[in-house]
């Protein structure tokens, strides 16, 4: 009686628990001489795309389970949407469904939950002082790749058992999802992507025409640059080492970081911008953002904002001469210990507010900004005045 | 009516004489109906097996979400409780301090936005409660329209305090 029952319980245990298990989604290739463009759309999906040697866009997408039950594994497959279909000169290519955000995912396994153990409530106190910071410093930030290492991940986790009592997560309860979706793509056409709650990574420098839309999705580029770009982000982030031409809108984006900006039309709204260096041409739409900018490139010749609640941060450009003006009315500028009030208008009409640098100087800075902060530091800007 | 019992069967001619393998044929039926016994025996062990293994497995599987609430779930719960409270609070101090009804739309708008992202959020969570992921997604939301509150007021706050001083001095 014994051994049958303990027989069984063994047959139920190993049922549950399976090997790393590799699981192709999807593997083609195709010729794209004769197409227009690209249409690839993303939901719930982890990729990384780069550049093909060919003039074919090639597609390969694996995952690999660890610790999932067939079942798991099977269900998860099902979830799993992808095509792709050529019509009228574009390929479309779709998938959904895997709801990875990362190369690795993880999900837990346990029979009475887990808990939190940590303070959901805590914000990161922000420091008071900031100091500038150089391109290399983001161009660095935006090439690191790190995600959660699977003892971070459970680091503040922790299993409950029966009596509510907490104990460590024992790792072989850990389901374990690696995905491996490569997109080559050819150099010369044009690429459209639409993404939702994704996470894609550029490995390469860009030059095709690039029409993205993207919603709470992760973004990461190394160089972007064609005139035709066209970029809408909503929520989410966005990292990219350089960006060239186009036109940029992010909304509601926490995290924009950007090592340098040329040539570019950006339109913001409640986001945080953090810019390593502002190159020639570039212009600034903004509703209530934050931005750091830390440096002008050499003949950066004209960088124009309009902005209304916005809190700007800017640094002296090191690397030329300037003259900068600011406009507007209801602002409040910081410069060292200077501190310009500048009141309200009645007519709500915009007026000179300042005036830093010789008029003379072809490299101009020029600020159109109403209930605003504006803060100028040449090392440091200290945030609690 | 008296009778002896031993003049019973003398006078019983039809009483029959058993055969002679009759002892061989009474052991071979006592053995059948041995087996046939003992198998019934084993069909009832089988089934008292399956009975334990099922009940053992639905204690297991079906007993835990009716006893446990999630502790995560009733973490996350109170967490949003402590913040929606906080957040509400923040919304009627800004509303007091703002006098500008386009700034107050475009909060409101952009609160909505991230209320709706909560909504959908959320129902990820209700039905994977262990994914951590989607639990830090839901506090961000949270920390989020808390942060933007709180620094819209810190903002407006700098402003008012400038004019104000600008005014004295005028």
């Amino acid at each position: 009686m014994k051994n049958q029952f303990k027989f069984l319980l063994l047959i139920l245990i190993t049922s549950a628990i399976g090997n790393a298990q590799v699981k192709e989604i999807f593997n083609k290739s195709y010729d794209t001489k004769d197409l227009k463009s690209l249409n690839l759309q993303f939901n719930g999906t982890y990729v990384e795309l780069s550049l093909s040697e060919d003039d074919k866009a090639h597609f390969d997408y694996t995952l690999e389970f660890e610790n999932y039950s067939k079942k798991e594994v099977e269900s998860k497959l099902n979830e799993i949407k992808t095509e792709a279909t050529i019509k009228e000169g574009v390929l479309e290519f779709k998938t959904s469904g895997s709801e990875a955000k990362n190369d690795v995912s993880y999900s837990l396994e346990t029979l009475y939950g887990i808990e939190f153990e940590g303070d959901f409530i805590n914000f990161k106190e922000k420091s008071k002082r900031e100091f500038r910071k150089s391109k290399q410093y983001f161009l660095a930030i935006n090439n690191s790749s790190r995600g959660k290492s699977l003892k971070e991940y459970l680091k503040n986790l922790r299993e409950v058992d029966k009596k509510g009592n907490k104990k460590k997560i024992n790792t072989k309860n850990v389901k374990i999802l690696r995905t491996k979706f490569s997109i080559k793509l050819p150099p010369e056409i044009m690429i459209r992507v639409m993404a939702e709650n994704s996470n894609l990574v550029f490995k390469n420098d860009i030059n095709n025409q690039l029409v993205v839309n993207a919603r709470t999705t992760q973004l990461k580029f190394q160089s972007i640059q064609n005139p035709f770009n066209i970029l809408d982000v909503v929520n989410g982030s966005f990292r990219a080492n350089f960006l060239e031409g186009g036109s940029y809108k992010f909304t509601h984006v926490d995290e924009v970081q950007v090592a340098q900006l040329k040539k570019v039309d950006v339109d913001t709204e409640f986001s945080n911008i953090k810019v390593g260096e502002v190159a020639e041409k570039v212009r600034v739409v903004d509703f209530n953002s934050k931005f750091w900018f830390h440096n002008f490139s050499q003949n950066f010749r004209e960088f124009q904002m309009a902005s209304d609640y916005s809190e700007i941060n800017l640094f002296f450009p090191e690397k030329s001469e300037y003259v900068i003006e600011t406009y507007g009315y209801n602002t409040v500028h910081y410069w060292a210990k200077l501190i310009t009030e500048i009141p309200p208008s009645r007519k709500k009409e915009h007026s000179k507010m300042m005036v830093i640098g010789e008029k003379e100087n072809t490299n101009k800075i020029k600020i159109h900004i109403t209930n605003g902060i504006v803060r100028f530091g040449e090392d440091f800007i200290d945030l609690d005045q | 009516m008296k009778q002896d019992i031993r003049d019973f069967f003398k006078d019983r001619e039809d009483l029959k004489i058993p055969p002679a393998n009759h002892r061989n044929e009474f052991l071979d039926k006592l053995k059948t109906q041995n087996k046939s016994k003992k198998r019934g025996y084993t069909w009832l062990k089988i089934v008292a097996v399956a009975i334990v293994a099922l009940t053992v497995g639905f204690s297991i599987f079906y007993e835990k979400p009716v006893e446990n609430v999630s502790p995560m779930l009733a973490q996350v719960e109170a967490v949003e409780e402590e913040y929606l409270k906080e957040i509400n609070a923040e919304w009627e101090n800004f509303v007091a301090i703002a006098n500008d009804e386009v700034l107050v739309a475009r909060f409101k708008k952009r609160l909505d936005a991230l209320d709706r992202d909560y909504q959908s959020i959320s129902k990820q969570f209700k039905s994977d409660v262990n994914n951590i992921v989607v639990v830090e997604a839901l506090v961000d939301n949270l920390q989020t329209r808390l942060q933007i509150l709180k620094d819209i007021q810190e903002h407006i706050k700098i402003l008012n305090q400038k004019n104000e001083q600008n005014e004295k001095s005028i």
